[in-house]
């Protein structure tokens, strides 16, 4: 799944900014003679917000996450707002040298989405009013009430909308002969042609695959997809 | 002995099954590739992206950067895992 990354930093270098970047999603920064490269690096080195932060975390993200926070007030923001009102807050109650970390929301485009489309806001609203509470509480119940699990990496933190992720979508089977009764035959590649021919607006596909010997479709997607995708009565099997 | 043969077996199946390849996108190809390391230092007041890809996310930034400087877009390059394409069909 292709991430979507949703970020708002202010008075930053080019560097700090790429490395945010790179430490949401999963990227290394490297550079050799002529470029500069981001390489994706096989795993997530953060950590899960169900663990406390450790002591292998830089100690400004811990002392951030366990600020206190005297007042904090958000009246329907949305969850990027949320984050960004929390920096704020922190840098003017702290007093602290270091600003704030930087802070992202990462939302997951489904395999069918196009690459340059970006994707909405999460639709979220986020009502809270704490009093007392550190940083890292108030982060969790942005968390929660966006939907989202917090991920605390070395120089960032991301909320990462991983619904997607635990709500998988039915597999359907449906035959060749039943795409070709209502789309016609195919051309070219098949599995580019099927994403053609199904209205990805109107729709929501993950996946549509044919498999040759067996003349079948494995399409992804949720039934009401399925039902506008191909109307019941051309369906042979499911 | 088959302590030995099932972690080859499970070697082997890990081997199998494994579908993704390292792609590589040049973001800005054939532009002045030595500006990436100007871009580094540069001062950015405000960057926002709002539900876009790591690579338009890093477009983004090469564009405010460049019409700031008056010069040419930086060219970065982005190392991913995709996985392989369905050869079925």
């Amino acid at each position: 799944m292709d991430e979507r990354i949703h970020l708002h930093l202010e008075g930053k270098s080019g560097y700090k900014i790429l490395k945010t970047l790179g430490d949401l999603t999963g990227f290394e920064i490297r550079a050799d003679l002529w470029h500069v490269e981001l390489f994706q690096a096989p795993y997530l080195s953060g950590r899960s917000s169900s663990l406390e932060p450790a002591q292998q975390l830089p100690q400004d993200m811990i002392d951030f996450l366990e600020f206190k926070l005297k007042r904090f007030n958000c009246e329907s923001v949305s969850p990027i707002d949320a984050l960004k009102q929390i920096q704020t807050t922190y840098e003017a109650e702290s007093k602290a040298s270091k600003p704030a970390p930087p802070m992202g929301i990462i939302r997951y485009a489904e395999l069918t989405t196009p690459k340059d489309k970006p994707l909405e806001p999460l639709p979220n609203r986020i009502h809270l009013h704490l009093q007392d509470v550190p940083v890292r509480e108030a982060l969790r119940y942005i968390g929660e009430l966006s939907n989202c699990s917090i991920r605390y990496n070395h120089h960032s933190i991301g909320l990462y909308h991983l619904v997607a992720l635990h709500h998988p979508k039915p597999v359907y089977r449906v035959s060749m002969q039943d795409i070709t009764r209502q789309y016609g035959q195919p051309s070219g590649n098949v599995d580019e042609w099927l994403l053609e021919k199904f209205d990805l607006d109107q729709v929501s596909v993950w996946s549509a695959q044919y498999h040759k010997n067996s003349g079948d479709v494995f399409i992804v997607t949720e039934p009401e997809s399925l039902h506008k995708l191909l109307p019941k009565k051309t369906l042979g099997s499911q | 002995m088959h302590a030995l043969i099932f972690t080859l077996s499970i070697l082997l199946v890990l081997c199998q099954s494994k579908t993704a390849v390292a792609e590589t996108r040049e973001i800005n190809a054939g532009q002045n590739s030595s500006h990436g390391y100007a871009l580094l230092a540069a001062e950015f007041d405000d960057f926002k992206v709002s539900g876009s890809s790591l690579e338009d996310a890093i477009m983004q930034l090469c564009r405010k950067w460049a019409e700031s400087e008056n010069c040419e877009t930086p060219a970065i390059k982005v190392h991913r895992y995709v996985d392989q394409p369905n050869t079925d069909g």
